[in-house]
């Protein structure tokens, strides 16, 4: 997963769940009943992202498990995985939060500087649904809740039909203007991986991967750190293609024709997912058994859906709901496209060869 | 005598009970914010120093110039030289786009004219950076005016680059430092009195030579503050970078934050946030000595 | 007509006159003195002189050429400034030099005028010295040497001397005007200070109401001012109301009469207006009205020690009369006393 730092640091601070209260009310697929009050007047403190995906996990997440249990959840967004680490250090034995989700490498620097609790998976009915791989990560110190999933982006303009194959990038008549993802995103490493089995080679013999990348050189207008920036490029007619990318940053965009912005996930190589977390941090200032029924309620299949239905992410539970009208678009994943197509990658190897791919990604595509 | 009787009284008016502070502790005193504040700037910069001799996970507690060390690579120096090369050239096209702009402003009689100019001067200042990156967009992307223009009337049949590249940082760069060029350039050219323009003049000197044998060399330590401000602001520019540079311009602040986030590699952000900050501090202080007589020459006589 | 010649020089910013109507004829080598109360237009006048200011209308001519359009740094006229305006990023030397460098003098031919010039301010061993390390004369000296460094046919001056201690500038006055009278050059020199302009000037021009109000010798200014605006900014002058009754006589408003030399063409029954300079009133003690003698009473007497001032309520007009300490007749306030005005010291004024 990325850091997507810039598109999530959109400055706005800490909104509580109230703003988006209306929003919940256009989606009363969660029915309250009187039996499931029991957390009436508890609060719960949640830290998530300030973009579009956050927003997302406001208004289908936690305005619905209001409205189910009661409860009140307290939300803070920040811009990236890193400010939460910094937040969540900064805080030491006295955090401020009771759930937090962001991207796998956070929970691993969080868990390995022993901040996080390992949460018992069996007090998370709903996980059952989930595929093994999906459950849990970072050492099982964090609890999968969505797929952050990278497609190829297009121009619909442009590009006549989706792309089946990365090996649409080096196609110089199909898309002459590309864009990639910056050096410092886990989507480069991937674009790095893709190119060397492209090539022949494999994650663990990048080098012809490296060459096939130094052929994008002059096609190559910008290493995409600002998503709204690449949405602008395609809706001026400035890029045919590019990737890898989630539509997950932009789903306004992607909606809106005027963008001609299009995204597929129908590559034959596959493509690529990173497991979002959510995590416990110990000491936390509420109620554990509330924790527990929110993270649970994060995987609650129609709650899996309705998410991927809203911003384009991979649901992680194989139950969940999606809608026969979204099973027709090509954004909207559906379990069982993840089932035949996602690939996660080694986070504990990437970390291991991440410093040395940075520079040569930097080196090579260095104007 | 009946007057000092009458400075005595004035005198015996009651004083207010003697405070035990001398002259200097209560200047001390006085300065006290200020030293508060600064020393919270200094001990972060010195946390910063302490960590970059630390290792990565041991911050705190280890030791080890390994981070210094590994910015003696060749990936490194590169993009230490475009740093400095990239402030360097940005800060020269800054002062010379301010010295005109300036004078401007130092030789306007109208203060709402001048209130006007002020403004438009400052205006990178007041508009996000985000929106103005748009603006750049607009104006100068693959399919921006410029772009257009130019295909319209035919003098190129395909978008040229005028971002996401070098040039682009480069113009990024300048617009944004632009007002710290100009403010003290104007000022330091406010501060040279129009009698001296007009001395020249019924010297023999025309226009223009009044201007640069008079008008620049006078103001000349405004124009270095000013060439330094912006050298050392952009020195550490990091948005600029991300929002103009596509991410393909490798200056040493992309490069501390690449190792932050994603590397969580502490010790050699800090060492290569260490070796910009010396660096850029021996820069001013190398202008500061070339140019350090001339400026308190016309400092004395101002 | 050689020389400087101003003709219906006007000039005003926007709807407000400056200086208007000057007709002027400045003679070759002449140091001519610009004299009047501030905002009389006196410096707007020799701002346009040097081309720092644009003419309204009119015309400058330079030994026949016009030179009203000429730009400053064509007209070869050297200026120095109220704040002298030395060049602080150059040394003594490199200033005097500049308007020599400005011309294109090869160094040697620079470094040797400037030599002479130092010599003839005495600052020779000031040669490298930044100007801020001189003092108020010394700068006052470099300015000069400046100004008529490259041989100007024209030396301004602009009130240089108001920043200097009076003690200081009376000798620099000196020294000015012996330096012109040897260089001899046409000289114009802006004051306020009217001591300032009897010491230097062979001509005094008095500007006021945006106007030249006279022009003529010092002694001629102060003898005869054409108008009572002159007679009042030059020296201190007891001027009073009178009506002419005709055979050379006026009337005061207390009813007394005085013989003077009033011209003809002044009808009986005409208010006019009278001048007297305190030197020359006579004072004794009371003796009986005869002639221009008139009977009074002391109202303020000011002894500041090398002169008395005597002020006189007399005939229904303040007088103030200046004497001597050995004139002096010992009289206080409330003394009765007899004032001799002699008829050759009265000046009749126009309004």
């Amino acid at each position: 997963m990325s850091e997507h730092d810039f598109s999530r640091r959109t400055f706005i601070k800490t909104v509580g769940v109230a703003s988006v209260a209306a929003a919940a009310l256009s989606f009363p697929f969660i029915k309250a009943s009187a039996g499931d009050m029991k957390f009436h007047g508890k609060t719960l403190r949640l830290l998530t992202w300030s973009d579009d995906t956050g927003l997302a996990a406001l208004r289908n997440i936690a305005a619905t498990f209001e409205a189910k249990t009661g409860a009140k959840v307290i939300a803070d967004r920040t811009g990236s995985t890193s400010e939460m680490v910094a937040k969540l250090k900064a805080g030491g034995d006295r955090p401020q939060y009771d759930i937090i989700t962001l991207a796998g490498v956070g929970a691993e620097g969080l868990a390995s500087a022993g901040l996080l609790e390992k949460p018992d998976l069996n007090r998370i009915p709903n996980l059952r649904d989930v595929p093994a791989q999906y459950q849990t990560g970072a050492d099982g110190h964090g609890i999968g809740y969505l797929l952050w999933c990278n497609s190829l982006i297009y121009s619909t303009r442009t590009v006549k039909e989706a792309p089946d194959s990365y090996a649409a990038l080096w196609d110089k008549d199909m898309a002459p203007n590309i864009f990639l993802p910056p050096p410092n995103w886990t989507e480069a490493m991937d674009l790095i991986i893709i190119a060397a089995k492209l090539a022949g080679g494999d994650a663990h013999n990048v080098e012809p991967g490296f060459k096939l990348l130094e052929k994008l050189k002059d096609r190559v207008i910008t290493l995409g750190e600002n998503p709204n920036q690449i949405a602008e490029l395609f809706r001026t007619g400035s890029l045919d293609m590019g990737g890898l990318y989630a539509p997950a940053f932009f789903p306004k965009q992607i909606r809106d024709p005027s963008y001609g912005l299009g995204a597929t996930f129908g590559m034959k190589e596959g493509f690529y997912t990173d497991l979002m977390l959510s995590v416990m941090p110990k000491h936390r200032p509420g109620d554990t058994d509330l924790a527990y029924a929110f993270i649970d309620h994060s995987l609650d299949p129609l709650v899996q859906g309705k998410m991927a239905e809203d911003i384009f992410n991979g649901p992680v539970n194989a139950k969940a709901i999606i809608s026969a009208e979204a099973r027709k678009s090509p954004y909207i994943l559906t379990p069982e496209q993840i089932s035949e197509k996602a690939i996660m990658h080694d986070n504990a190897f990437l970390a291991t060869v991440h410093d040395q791919w940075i520079r040569r990604y930097t080196e090579i595509f260095s104007s | 005598m009946a007057l000092s009787t009458l400075t005595r009284q004035v005198g015996v008016a009651p004083l207010r009970p003697a405070k035990t502070f001398s002259p200097t502790a209560r200047a001390w005193l006085f300065l006290s914010p200020a030293m508060l504040f600064l020393g919270v700037l200094i001990a972060a910069s010195l946390l910063v120093l302490r960590m970059s001799v630390g290792t990565k996970g041991a911050e705190w507690s280890g030791f080890s110039l390994a981070s210094y060390a590994q910015l003696l690579e060749p990936y490194y120096l590169k993009s230490l030289l475009l740093t400095l090369r990239l402030a360097l050239v940005s800060a020269l096209i800054a002062v010379l786009l301010a010295i005109p702009v300036g004078y401007c402003m130092s030789r306007l009689q109208s203060p709402l004219l001048r209130r006007v100019f002020l403004a438009a001067v400052l205006l990178p200042l007041l508009v996000n950076l985000l929106l103005q990156s748009y603006g750049w967009l607009v104006i100068l992307g693959p399919g921006g005016m410029v772009n257009q223009a130019l295909m319209g009337l035919g003098l190129i049949d395909r978008p040229v680059m005028l971002l996401y590249n070098q040039t682009g940082v480069l113009m990024g760069l300048v617009q944004t430092a632009f007002p710290l060029a100009v403010l003290p350039i104007a000022s330091a050219m406010r501060g040279v009195s129009r009698s001296y323009e007009e001395a020249a003049a019924t010297l023999g000197a025309s226009r223009a030579q009044v201007f640069r044998q008079v008008v620049l060399p006078m103001s000349l330590p405004g124009i270095i503050t000013g060439a330094t401000l912006v050298f050392a602001y952009n020195a550490s520019s990091f948005v600029v970078l991300l929002l103009l540079g596509g991410r393909r311009v490798p200056m040493l602040a992309v490069m501390v934050h690449d190792q932050i986030a994603p590397l969580m590699n502490w010790p050699a952000a800090s060492a290569a946030g260490v070796v910009l900050i010396v660096t850029t501090l021996a820069i001013m202080t190398f202008s500061e000595f070339v140019t350090g007589r001339r400026r308190r020459i016309l400092e004395a006589s101002q | 007509m050689s020389g400087l010649v101003l003709e219906n020089v006007e000039k005003h910013y926007g709807s407000a006159c400056a200086v208007t109507d000057v007709n002027l004829h400045l003679p070759e080598g002449k140091l001519v003195c610009f004299l009047g109360p501030s905002g009389c237009g006196k410096t707007t006048l020799l701002r346009m002189i040097a081309g720092l200011e644009t003419l309204s209308a009119g015309e400058i001519r330079l030994d026949g050429q016009d030179i009203g359009h000429t730009p400053a740094h064509q007209r070869n006229f050297g200026m120095v400034f109220q704040s002298l305006a030395l060049f602080p990023h150059m040394t003594v030397g490199e200033n005097i030099a500049y308007p020599l460098k400005l011309r294109g003098v090869n160094k040697a031919d620079q470094q040797a005028r400037v030599s002479e010039l130092l010599q003839l301010i005495q600052l020779q061993e000031m040669l490298d010295r930044p100007v801020a390390k001189l003092s108020g004369g010394q700068r006052q000296r470099v300015a000069i040497a400046r100004a008529i460094a490259a041989r100007p046919k024209l030396l301004l001056l602009d009130e240089p001397l108001s920043a200097l201690d009076a003690k200081l500038r009376e000798s620099m006055q000196v020294e000015i005007r012996q330096l012109q009278q040897r260089l001899n050059i046409t000289t114009i020199l802006v004051t306020h200070d009217q001591r300032e302009a009897m010491t230097m000037a062979d001509i005094v021009v008095v500007l006021g109401e945006h106007r030249v109000q006279q022009v003529g010798t010092p002694i001629e200014i102060y003898r005869n001012p054409a108008n009572a605006f002159v007679a009042d900014f030059i020296g201190s002058g007891n001027i009073f109301p009178a009506i002419a009754l005709g055979h050379g006589r006026v009337g005061l408003p207390g009813g007394a009469a005085l013989q003077v030399p009033i011209c003809e063409s002044i009808h009986a029954g005409t208010s006019i207006k009278m001048l007297v300079r305190p030197e020359d009133l006579q004072l004794s003690l009371p003796q009986a009205t005869a002639g221009n003698r008139l009977q009074g009473t002391v109202t303020f007497v000011r002894d500041s020690g090398a002169t008395i001032e005597t002020t006189i309520a007399c005939s229904g007009v303040s007088l103030t009369a200046l004497s001597t300490p050995c004139q002096g007749i010992g009289l206080g306030i409330g003394s009765p006393v007899s004032v001799t005005i002699p008829a050759e010291a009265c000046r009749v004024l126009t309004a």
